[in-house]
């Protein structure tokens, strides 16, 4: 099967006049197959944002061979890329008038006339759009009046409108509230397993990418690049040279970023009921270390949580001062924070 | 691509679509363009009527149908009020569609064709010839300015010309158009200080003679420069129409554009050159008339509610002729013995228009509304 998008020793920058060039990314090699979600991900500055335009064709590479469904990009006239790559940005303009169907409309630009005139098929493949992404109720809507979940369900319409074989798209949730957010990435993965589209997504939010993407792409600072299956890249160290935190660090198991900062004691938890689950969460984040392997003397907080059936749960903790019994999880925290502030920190083993 | 369930989910039928996809603007279009053709050709028969000497209508249209070729009115119908409306209705619709083109290419409901500072280069063209003239009749210049109007015409052009070249070179180099902005603005201030240093040093019978000019008209064209005025206009018109698909492109933005296979660079320059091709000989021939060009683009996408360009490019050519006409129309004040200064009119006529329609239309302030 031809891949949707293939770098081979890709270089991508600018060029800045006659003979300077900046280069931002040196020898990227990267295969995408049709029906494939990959996630880009890495911090601000790393590249993402000039590489996913090279691959829109929207910047000439520098170096190396960048192929869209077979085709080298340097063959294809602007048209052609259209017809193979569409992407989708944050950019937010104002659209006037534009009726969701107008704008859907705009994305036949690669095939329509002279003056852009909607004939024959086009009707077809802009309503089959807009059914894709559900969003057929949008069609005669203002788009300048749709909600900010609405408008971008919209411009992926648009953008299928051109009948890509690769769609791109460039942090698209930045205006999206969690729900639009987990949503937009469900649609996507709907349209790489039910339309066999290829997909890349730029995203800041690290957990969403690597519980559904295909593969995923992740840019460091230093410009380096890794891909791979997601839990390969949890389990190997790019995530960390990628995010180098602090006092935080990416968990591979979990799949979040947990405290790793000054040690304020050792505590312990009893259970794995959800409330023990997110008392663990709390103790975690006021600097506790919970259930390390070998528990010694040095508890500061042991914990058992009960949870009864069909009754509140019930938080009980042991510490110096004695114990208290909660049927709620904020005179935890209060708690953990006292004890935390008690101790003196780095006399601790960790 | 239609799953059972997505039906089930939305059982209310879509709207028929039209061919085009845009059923309630296309209703409404077909609804508006004969009401603004018919408005124009009412403004057209009423501009020759209205004059020094008032014609009535019924003369007028015979005269135009050619049923009294040796009638009194044949003269002042064909060689004053004939000339005058024509200019009216090219000039009218050149600077609307300007306007329409750099509001959208410039993604600014303000810009209008001054900003290209074309105008402003044939205002220095216009004064060289008129006010500096006057310091040696024997250079080169004064005798343009002997020629009188055509002469007045020839050297706003070439000052329109000069400017829009120097703008289309900016277009050419830099990478964001709203550098372009800039240029052509500060270009229309630079050269409007020449003017003024102009002005300044001219003696009084020519500053009058700049600022009949400038006050705008149509009044002072002949059948002669009609045959270069309307050749002009009318390829920068057909221009404007073939541009229509890049505009509607350019509603989403410029990497919007690109990402649809725009090419941007070339779409701007083109843009450009058109809009400054009708705003410049427009204002060499007419002096700078205002406020069509911001006024005129709201105008149309209030008439049709839509941003679609394949509309508001032949609606903002319709609504230009027929406001500028109805400009003329007042400016002569019947029974008045003076004539108004065109630009005041302009401005005195559209600025309510517009507040009245920003204001009472929720979007038509915004850009593409």
């Amino acid at each position: 099967m031809t891949a949707a998008l293939a770098a081979r020793d890709l270089v991508v920058g600018y060029r800045r006049g006659r003979r300077a060039r900046t280069v931002v990314l040196d020898g990227v090699s990267l295969t995408l197959a049709p029906g494939q979600f990959a996630c880009l991900i890495g911090p601000n500055g790393s590249g993402k944002s000039t590489l996913l335009r090279t691959c829109s064709g929207l910047q000439p590479p520098l170096h190396g061979e960048l192929l869209l469904a077979g085709k080298d990009l340097r063959r294809l006239t602007r048209l052609d890329v259209a017809r193979r790559v569409a992407a989708v940005l944050t950019d937010r303009h104002d659209t006037g008038r534009l009726t969701g169907r107008d704008l859907v409309g705009l994305g036949r630009y690669p095939y329509t006339g002279w003056f852009g005139r909607l004939e024959g098929d086009d009707d077809r493949v802009v309503a089959g759009a807009l059914e894709a992404v559900a969003a057929t109720q949008l069609a005669h809507r203002v788009v300048a009046e749709l909600s900010d979940g609405e408008r971008q369900r919209v411009m992926i319409a648009r953008a299928l409108a051109q009948q890509p074989s690769l769609l791109i798209l460039d942090e698209p949730a930045a205006f999206l509230d969690v729900t639009a957010r987990v949503e937009l990435v469900a649609l996507l993965r709907e349209l790489t397993r039910e339309h066999g589209l290829a997909v890349v997504l730029a995203t800041h939010d690290l957990e969403l990418a690597l519980r559904s993407a295909d593969t995923v792409w992740v840019l460091d600072a230093e410009h380096r690049l890794a891909t791979g299956l997601p839990e390969d890249i949890a389990a190997g160290g790019a995530l960390g040279r990628a995010f180098p935190t602090g006092s935080w660090a990416f968990d591979p198991v979990e799949w979040r970023f947990v405290f790793c900062g000054t040690v304020r004691g050792v505590a312990t938890v009893a259970g794995d009921s959800l409330h023990a689950t997110l008392a663990r969460r709390i103790l975690e984040r006021e600097g506790f270390v919970v259930n390390p392997p070998d528990v010694g003397p040095g508890v500061q907080l042991a914990i058992e949580v009960l949870e009864p059936p069909h009754a509140a749960p019930t938080v009980i903790a042991r510490h110096a001062g004695g114990v208290e019994t909660h049927r709620a999880l904020q005179p935890l925290a209060d708690l953990a924070r006292r004890v935390a502030a008690d101790a003196r920190p780095g006399e601790t083993p960790r | 691509m239609l799953t059972e369930e997505r039906v089930a989910a939305h059982p209310e039928p879509a709207p028929r679509a039209s061919v085009d996809g845009q059923a309630p603007a296309r209703g409404r279009a077909a609804l508006v363009f004969p009401l603004l053709s018919l408005l124009l050709v009412v403004v057209f028969v009423l501009g020759i009527a209205v004059g020094s000497v008032p014609i009535p209508v019924v003369d007028v249209v015979k005269v135009l149908t050619g049923h009294e070729p040796h009638g009194v009115y044949h003269a002042i119908v064909f060689d004053i009020r004939l000339p005058r409306s024509i200019t009216g209705v090219l000039v009218g619709a050149a600077l609307g569609v300007a306007g329409l083109q750099l509001q959208t290419l410039f993604r600014n409901p303000l810009a209008d064709p001054f900003v290209l500072g074309v105008s402003a280069g044939a205002s220095l063209g216009v004064a060289l010839v008129v006010l500096a003239g006057a310091s040696s009749e024997a250079t080169f210049l004064a005798g343009l300015g002997g020629l009188g109007d055509v002469g007045i015409a020839g050297a706003g052009t070439l000052g329109a010309a000069a400017v829009m070249v120097a703008v289309l070179f900016a277009a050419r180099r830099v990478r964001s158009t709203i550098t372009i902005l800039v240029v052509g603005l500060m270009v229309s201030y630079l050269v409007a200080s020449l003017v003024t240093v102009l002005i300044a040093s001219a003696d009084g019978p020519r500053i009058q003679q700049f600022l009949a000019w400038e006050a705008g008209s149509f009044r002072a064209i002949t059948w002669s420069q009609l045959h270069v005025l309307v050749p002009v206009l009318f390829v920068g018109l057909l221009a404007a129409a073939a541009g229509v698909k890049q505009l509607n492109a350019l509603l989403l933005g410029e990497r919007y554009a690109a990402t649809m296979g725009v090419d941007v660079r070339r779409t701007r320059f083109v843009t450009i050159g058109t809009a400054a091709l009708l705003a410049g000989v427009a204002t060499a021939f007419c002096g700078p008339i205002g406020f069509l060009g911001i006024a005129i683009p709201h105008l149309a996408r209030a008439a049709l509610g839509s941003s679609d360009h394949r509309l508001l490019v032949p609606a903002s050519m319709l609504l230009g002729g027929t406001v500028a006409l109805a400009a003329d129309i007042i400016a002569q004040l019947p029974g008045a013995d003076f004539v108004l200064p065109l630009n005041a009119v302009t401005a005195l006529l559209g600025a309510p228009i517009v507040i009245w329609v920003v204001l009472s239309s929720r979007n038509a302030g915004t850009l593409g509304a």
